[in-house]
């Protein structure tokens, strides 16, 4: 977990941001995916809150009534979000924009590192054969779209 | 500023106006098109950078609220659960669009006189098919051939792969006995005409890199350029100015800086989309048009209809694959979509299967929904256990049009010209809630007979859930018609109160049918085109 301070946090707060971000987003059991907070994922929050007066007052509030828990967890966070629920309403999609846009997170699900553009993702086309044996109960069954009453189509 | 006098003036260089200026170009009258975006080019799209997706959600969201670039213009939807999206620039709303390419039916041309429902089309599907036809050569349309669901047609190019989501949900509809059909797409399935087939990045509705998705940019305006029409970009139209007779002269427009300009033309073809059009009819006063341009029959801005939609996901046992492949379209079920008198509604929807689960819009609710998925332990399982697994249908609803969904000019907010900016309200029709507990019962049906093992999430719709970021098809609220008391524009485009003044977009539609619209646009335009041809030596009478 990054232990230092940020432009936008003391360290006491990064390490209070960081606590919280890794129970939003938290490891998996078998720590392949790894936690929001130990990803750092808390700069990407700080830019943005940064750049947003009202995300900076919600945030800050929020901040300081965690700051209070009984300790960072499930239990505490779940007390808190029942208590400031706009400190979560900000504080999700910003976390999840954060963590799911990185080139380090995105193959953990299946996706290229990459950019998707030039190379995009390789989906073979469908043989002739196999569309027509697909399609083939459909075109059995005939035409299904409504005449008018002139016949004009 | 006073610039010289053109014959025909359109305005808006998306969908519809490339096509009109497509049709007009032979008749080498000087065709002037302004267009209050710029250019937009492959190197800008975010799908080349890092964090591509999060531009989904800032500057290249589809939400003109959201990116509030210096082109676009505020939409004031705060009394409508869907807010209208588009994208201000050459090309249009092409550039951003799906690319999902259906055509409406020959029963949607006739609501009324097969189902009791809203008014008939002045035009029909006889008229427009050839229309069709040009146009999905012009864009280069792909899919497959021999779809029961229409009349015969046969797309361009071959079908793009259905892929792995689309081979498993094709599956269940067979199993139901249903209708599903590979979907016809305005992208590239193979290299064409100097484009480059698809590469499946998934990110259509953040412009196509790979120029593979039609969008008029490419497909229309370096031929127009080359023929000699004229486009002028940074140009913001404040209001379509009227002479003494009556007659459209031309219009004032604002330049990048904001210096106000008068462009005069013999002709004004107005090509804005279904809210921009309206928007400028009404802030189009006169002392012929008191109550806004071409709007004698009280209809400008009324009859707004979207396409109101919502998702059903299903969990199957294998990874699903949807970020891969175009953004919206893989495979289409029209079962449902021709009215039958044992349901509860009248006319009917399409049950689309998209792809885009990337795990940034999984997580935050869905494409066009702000609903984030749980924190914590849940959030884990959600990723680990259901993300990969699963493929969604989307039940897409025809609208009906009723007047009080509507645009109007909002009375307070304004464009960065100080322009009024438009107002919606709308409210979801019960017959759509009706179709969409129907629709989203039998999407759960064709995904657990696909080989889902749940259904995580069965929509909504049926109690007014709606995708919020879901008002792409705009359509209605400058309806065509026999009627001047009841339509604005005749069956071929042409305003009823002023006879130089056509409309060529989503705005013309008396219905929406449930498809997407676009190829019906254009299609209209290029009749249209056709139209003021024919009669161009009785074009004003």
């Amino acid at each position: 977990m990054p232990e230092h301070a940020t432009p936008f946090w003391s360290a006491d707060e990064r390490r209070l941001i960081d606590s919280i971000l890794d129970q939003i987003i938290p490891a998996s059991a078998d720590g392949r995916v790894p936690a929001a907070g130990s990803l750092g994922v808390a700069d990407f929050v700080a830019e943005r809150v940064s750049e947003d007066a009202g995300y900076q007052a919600v945030v800050s509030d929020g901040l300081a009534l965690a700051a209070g828990l009984d300790g960072i967890n499930t239990a505490t966070l779940e007390r808190l979000e029942i208590t400031a629920p706009e400190f979560f309403a900000v504080l999700l999609p910003l976390v999840y924009k954060g963590y799911y846009s990185r080139p380090d997170t995105r193959p953990l699900f299946g996706l290229s590192a990459k950019p998707v553009h030039p190379d995009g993702y390789d989906v073979p086309g469908e043989p002739a054969e196999l569309i027509n044996a697909l399609t083939a109960p459909v075109r059995t069954r005939g035409n299904c779209f409504r005449d008018t009453p002139d016949g004009r189509r | 500023m006073l610039n010289q006098p053109v014959d025909v003036l359109i305005i808006g260089a998306g969908a519809s106006g490339a096509a009109i200026a497509w049709s007009l170009v032979d008749t080498r009258m000087h065709i002037l098109c302004l267009e209050q975006g710029d250019w937009i080019f492959d190197k800008d799209f975010p799908s080349r950078d890092q964090d591509y997706e999060l531009a989904r959600y800032g500057k290249f969201s589809c939400d003109p609220n959201v990116r509030g670039l210096p082109q676009d213009y505020p939409i004031n939807a705060d009394d409508s659960p869907i807010t209208p999206v588009n994208y201000n620039a050459v090309g249009g709303s092409t550039i951003n669009y799906l690319g999902h390419w259906p055509r409406m039916k020959p029963s949607d041309f006739r609501a009324r006189t097969l189902d009791g429902v809203a008014e008939d089309w002045p035009v029909d599907y006889a008229t427009l098919e050839p229309f069709y036809e040009m146009n999905d050569r012009i864009m280069g349309v792909s899919g497959l051939a021999g779809n029961p669901a229409y009349p015969a047609y046969s797309p361009p190019n071959p079908p793009i792969p259905i892929g792995k989501l689309g081979q498993t949900l094709a599956k269940g509809f067979n199993t139901l006995g249903w209708h599903w059909w590979p979907s016809d797409v305005a992208i590239l399935s193979r290299d064409d005409d100097g484009r480059a087939k698809c590469v499946n990045a998934g990110t259509c509705d953040l412009g196509c890199a790979a120029g593979a998705k039609a969008s008029v940019d490419l497909t229309h305006w370096p031929m127009l350029l080359r023929s000699g029409v004229e486009l002028r970009t940074g140009a913001r139209v404040r209001e379509i100015l009227v002479g003494d007779d009556g007659m459209a002269t031309g219009v004032l427009y604002h330049d990048r800086d904001g210096t106000l300009h008068e462009q005069r033309a013999e002709m004004v073809v107005v090509a804005c989309n279904g809210i921009g059009t309206p928007r400028l009819l009404l802030n189009s006063k006169s002392k012929h048009f008191p109550d806004g341009l071409a709007n004698s029959s009280g209809m400008v801005g009324k009859n707004l209809m979207f396409h109101p939609l919502s998702g059903v996901t299903g969990r199957f046992d294998e990874p699903m694959e949807g970020f891969k492949g175009p953004f919206a379209c893989s495979i289409l079920s029209q079962e449902f979509y021709e009215t039958d008198p044992s349901r509860d509604f009248v006319r009917g929807y399409g049950l689309h299967s998209g792809r885009v689960a990337t795990p940034v819009t999984y997580a935050l609710g869905g494409y066009g929904v702000d609903n984030p998925i749980p924190w914590g332990a849940e959030h884990r399982r959600r990723m680990d256990d259901v993300y990969p697994y699963i493929a969604g249908l989307t039940v897409v609803t025809e609208d009906l049009p009723e007047e009080h969904n509507a645009v109007t000019l909002d009375p307070n907010l304004t464009d960065s010209d100080g322009i009024p900016a438009p107002k919606i309200t709308y409210k979801v029709g019960e017959n759509t809630l009706k179709m969409f507990a129907h629709g989203e019962a039998r999407a759960a049906e064709a995904l657990m007979a696909a080989g889902a093992r749940e259904i995580v999430a069965d929509g909504g719709g049926r109690d007014g859930k709606v995708w919020r970021r879901a008002g792409w098809h705009q359509m209605g609220t400058a309806r065509m018609g026999h009627d001047p008391a009841t339509s604005v524009v005749n069956g071929w485009g042409r305003c009823h109160d002023v006879k130089n003044l056509f409309i060529v977009d989503g705005s013309i539609f008396v219905t929406a049918g449930a498809v997407n619209p676009t190829s019906t646009i254009q299609a209209l335009a290029l009749y249209i085109g056709d139209s003021i041809k024919t009669n161009i030596a009785t074009l004003f009478d």
